[in-house]
């Protein structure tokens, strides 16, 4: 049904177009939407087994924040921290060139200084007041990014050098930076705990108890990892990393861009194709979503590409060849 | 209608993103698709269609690296390229290289401390806890002895954003629960130079 054909507002565009280039535009679109349809590598990827976790509208934010009430500050970053280490050992380790740390990291925190915390005390006041992001960047030549609890995000090289410009980076950080905001993970991992798999055979059930953390931080990496987040978790994250990254004057296209690269990402990925998801939404369905925010915007997208390529891609080539034999 | 140009670079660009399966550029594999990045290595120009006659929409930097989508045979011997901030246009292939040019810039690597994971038991978890790892995560870390190198690079990463936005750990290896004023200055700072 996807591939069926335009919305009635591009049919109405279209009409302003020469035939020719309609018809030109229509083999692509249809060539496009079934590229789309497929399946792919697990770049922010949905989850399907994900359904349980409650959902981030700002109706349920107050009860699942009190639901997840239990879990500290220290508790949500050791478990972010934890899980990072085994997510770094399972992606190659990190990039540690001193350049490029800071600037993807000074590129997050600008996006991320634009947001709050979304989870909220009946009071009020945010469950969790503290937020930071660190921004590593994973040696690893698959597309993909992490958002873990405490603001650890984590970002592959593969993505980053099918990125051209900061626009396109800081909707990447935006989203994983919204996963934190929305303490998507703990809700997941809330939810996990609820079926007493982390307490089997420990005398003591709280987090803090070493035994029941292992089990935790075991069971996040790998949720993390094989699965990852809901549709609509990863439709809030879309959304609510635009509003980030645009609020920091960066492009809106910049996320169409981004979601157009992991579209034809997957499409190349024959492994990730195999592993179809049903729950899983293409890159098109997603910018479908967010169609109508990035359509506010205008511009094409490449905003901060200059300084990316100095910054980023540049540096990632100085450590590749620093790196080689 | 105010959302007309948005919707034209989008069809438009739904268009380069379709070719690709269409065109199938030369270094793929039959019927894969192919995005890639090409580096120019002279100072090239760029054309609004592929061919050495049609008009000159400007001048690409050598070293400049271009993103390509869509290539025309046999060949491949015309990109269709957008280069850093700019609109696509077309590149002769012989001005281009899956190199960049040039020196490479240099690698400023940064030294891996020792997280501390590890160390005598008396001592592991003091030494993590000073360098920013919490105790449940050093305590994982420890009792998985695969994630030592990850636990040393992690905790280096933790110290360069540290150092750079002035935001120094408790003796526990626990942040303290606030939000930092001074990352929000940080942040204008940074997003001044951005074009």
């Amino acid at each position: 049904m996807i591939s069926a054909g335009f919305s009635r507002r591009q049919a109405r565009f279209a009409r302003l177009l020469p035939l020719a280039l309609i018809r030109r535009a229509t083999q692509a679109a249809a060539a496009f939407f079934l590229l789309a349809a497929l399946p792919g590598c697990a770049i922010l990827r949905a989850a399907a087994t994900g359904g349980d976790v409650v959902a981030a509208t700002k109706d349920s934010v107050d009860a699942r924040g009190a639901a997840i009430d239990a879990i500290t500050g220290d508790e949500e970053r050791a478990v972010g921290q934890a899980t990072a280490i085994a997510v770094i050992a399972a992606y190659g380790g990190l990039v540690l060139d001193q350049e490029l740390v800071e600037y993807v990291n000074e590129v997050g925190n600008a996006v991320a200084r634009q947001g709050e915390r979304k989870v909220r005390r009946k009071t009020g006041e945010a469950r969790i007041a503290s937020r930071r992001i660190f921004v590593g960047v994973l040696d690893d030549k698959r597309i993909n990014a992490f958002g873990l609890p405490g603001g650890y995000v984590l970002v592959t090289r593969g993505l980053l050098e099918n990125l051209q410009s900061e626009s396109e980076l800081a909707w990447v950080l935006g989203h994983e930076m919204a996963h934190c905001d929305y303490e998507h993970g703990l809700a997941a991992l809330k939810t996990q705990m609820g079926t007493g798999a982390f307490v089997k055979g420990s005398t003591k059930t709280g987090i803090a108890d070493k035994a029941v953390f292992g089990r935790i931080a075991d069971w996040y990496a790998d949720f993390i990892v094989t699965r990852g987040f809901d549709k609509k978790a990863e439709k809030d994250a879309d959304a609510l990393g635009l509003e980030y990254s645009t609020k920091a004057g960066y492009d809106a296209l910049g996320a169409w861009r981004v979601l157009t690269i992991l579209d034809v990402a997957e499409k190349a990925d024959a492994a990730a194709t195999a592993k179809k998801d049903a729950s899983h939404e293409s890159p098109v369905v997603r910018y479908g979503h967010l169609r109508a925010a990035i359509g506010a915007k205008k511009g094409l997208g490449t905003m901060g590409a200059v300084r990316y390529d100095e910054s980023c891609l540049r540096k990632l080539e100085a450590y590749s060849v620093a790196k080689a034999p | 209608m105010r959302r007309t140009p948005i919707l034209a670079i989008a069809l438009s660009s739904l268009l380069v993103a379709g070719a690709v399966l269409a065109a199938d550029p030369a270094p793929a594999q039959p019927g894969t698709a192919k995005v890639g990045f090409i580096f120019a290595t002279t100072s090239a120009a760029l054309r609004e269609s592929p061919n050495a006659g049609s008009k000159e929409l400007g001048r690409i930097p050598s070293g400049a690296r271009l993103v390509y989508r869509r290539i025309v045979e046999p060949g491949p011997s015309w990109y269709r390229v957008e280069p850093p901030g700019g609109a696509p246009g077309w590149i002769s292939a012989k001005d281009t290289s899956d190199k960049r040019p040039g020196a490479v810039a240099s690698s400023k690597p940064i030294p891996v401390e020792d997280s501390g994971v590890g160390l005598a038991k008396s001592s592991s978890s003091q030494t993590a806890a000073a360098r920013g790892l919490s105790k449940a995560a050093v305590e994982y870390a420890a009792d998985r002895k695969t994630l030592k190198k990850s636990a040393d690079e992690f905790v280096t990463l933790e110290h360069v954003v540290e150092k750079q936005f002035g935001d120094p750990h408790d003796s526990e290896g626990n942040y303290p629960d606030v939000d930092v004023p001074g990352r929000k200055e940080h942040a204008t700072t940074f997003l001044e130079g951005v074009k």
